[in-house]
């Protein structure tokens, strides 16, 4: 699944994942976020376990403070990991989204491309 | 290098400019961001970002891959040791060119020509001189404490600069930090002409920080104090008493009326606005005379 832009810079701030209720979402949270300076000299990948009670902004923010506007302002989100877990059968859909447009979902999923495009666009990371 | 004037340039472009100038290595790789083209392509036709090579590059799994020149073609081998080859846009990187950020300062605020100077490299620097007195700066990175001290050791050294304006492309100022040593800290941010689309900075807002050009023309109450044209006289309180005369007349008065007025033993009026030889700096400028005794406010 392509799109041909994402805006996934808005992930660099905490923000919520809200979910409708025919969804049976139990849970959204991003367990990855890989970014990288304007000058993109290296990359900066934080990762806090998928069983992780807090959101991954409060798990980095004793070391990255992302409500300075000197990170933000010079950091680009390249990828996302975000783990959707279900009520049913306590099953996970792990995506990883690409910059670029790309999206990679668990091979096993049974969640189909076009609910995922729809969240994604629910949750304003699709231009 | 011809510097294109501030109205020619985005707001958005320019504050983009400032981002890439607060890095470390203060440069932008074109492909960065979808949404960031257009802005860097502005700032590189007008010669804001200047093009440098880089010798890595990340392929298509993510991985940084060193970048050999092979028979004047660039490229890498990869995990199997295949050749793959690279274009020179791959490679490019954008650096920020400082002295257009300078010189746009300068060109936009229309400040004496004389050559800005390096007072730090590639931190610091001392662009010129606004109207009336008020000394302008450029810096970076602000916020990094190391820089800070060192533009601090800087102005300390510079005994006797009048209050001046430090113009920063660091969005974030340390707390407590909006003055150094007297002189005013201002975001470029924060002193952009707000309903412009393109780069302008508000002269109204660095003035107002030093405490210049919003005076309201005119008298002070006691008339020891005068604004005109945008120059400051101070006046002694015999001096004063005849400037009061005068504004109060609105018409030509004869040196003896007006010496009366100061309740001075001078014998000319001119010789009330003479000290040490110095003739005071409001006598020919709007305090007239016609060389026959009479004088007159030019306010």
């Amino acid at each position: 699944m392509n799109a041909t832009k994402f805006n996934l810079d808005r992930l660099l701030m905490p923000c919520d994942f809200p979910t409708k209720p025919e969804g049976n979402i139990k849970n959204v949270k991003i367990t990855s976020l890989r970014l990288k300076p304007l000058n993109g000299e290296c990359d900066i990948t934080i990762k806090i376990p998928d069983s992780s009670k807090k959101t991954i902004h409060d798990m980095a923010s004793n070391w990255i403070s992302f409500g300075r506007s000197e990170i933000i302002n010079v950091l680009v989100v390249r990828e996302v990991n975000i783990l959707m877990s279900f009520h049913h059968h306590n099953q996970k859909v792990n995506l990883k989204i690409k910059s670029d447009g790309t999206i990679k979902k668990d091979k096993n999923s049974l969640m189909d491309n076009q609910l995922i495009e729809e969240y994604l666009n629910y949750w304003q990371l699709i231009h | 290098m011809t510097i294109t004037t501030g109205a020619h340039i985005p707001k958005k472009s320019f504050l983009l400019a400032c981002k890439i100038c607060e890095q470390g290595n203060p440069a932008v790789y074109f492909d960065i961001h979808h949404s960031l083209k257009d802005d860097i392509e502005k700032l590189i036709n007008l010669r804001a970002l200047i093009a440098d090579n880089k010798n890595w590059i990340e392929d298509e799994n993510g991985n940084y891959q060193e970048v050999i020149n092979r028979d004047n073609k660039f490229g890498y081998f990869n995990l199997n040791q295949q050749w793959t080859e690279v274009c020179n846009n791959s490679i490019t990187i954008h650096k920020i060119n400082f002295n257009w950020i300078v010189n746009l300062i300068s060109s936009d605020l229309v400040i004496d020509k004389y050559p800005s100077d390096i007072l730090i490299n590639d931190i610091f620097w001392r662009v010129g001189t606004l109207s009336p007195e008020i000394p302008i700066f450029f810096a970076r990175r602000l916020s990094h404490q190391e820089n800070f001290e060192e533009i601090y050791k800087i102005l300390e050294a510079r005994k006797g600069t009048k209050k001046g304006i430090i113009l920063t492309t660091s969005s974030e100022l340390p707390f407590g930090c909006s003055r150094l040593l007297g002189h005013e800290v201002i975001s470029f941010r924060d002193c952009l002409v707000h309903d412009s689309k393109n780069f302008k900075i508000d002269q109204d807002i660095l003035r107002a920080l030093v405490d210049i050009g919003i005076k309201k023309e005119g008298f002070s109450v006691g008339y020891r104090t005068a604004y005109i044209d945008g120059k400051e006289y101070s006046f002694s309180k015999k001096q004063a008493a005849i400037v009061e005369a005068l504004h109060k007349h609105g018409g030509k008065m004869n040196k003896h009326e007006l010496l009366a007025e100061a309740d001075s033993e001078q014998y000319d009026v001119y010789r009330i606005f003479r000290s040490n030889n110095k003739k005071h700096p409001a006598l020919d400028t709007i305090i007239k005379n016609d060389s026959k005794g009479n004088y007159w406010l030019d306010a």
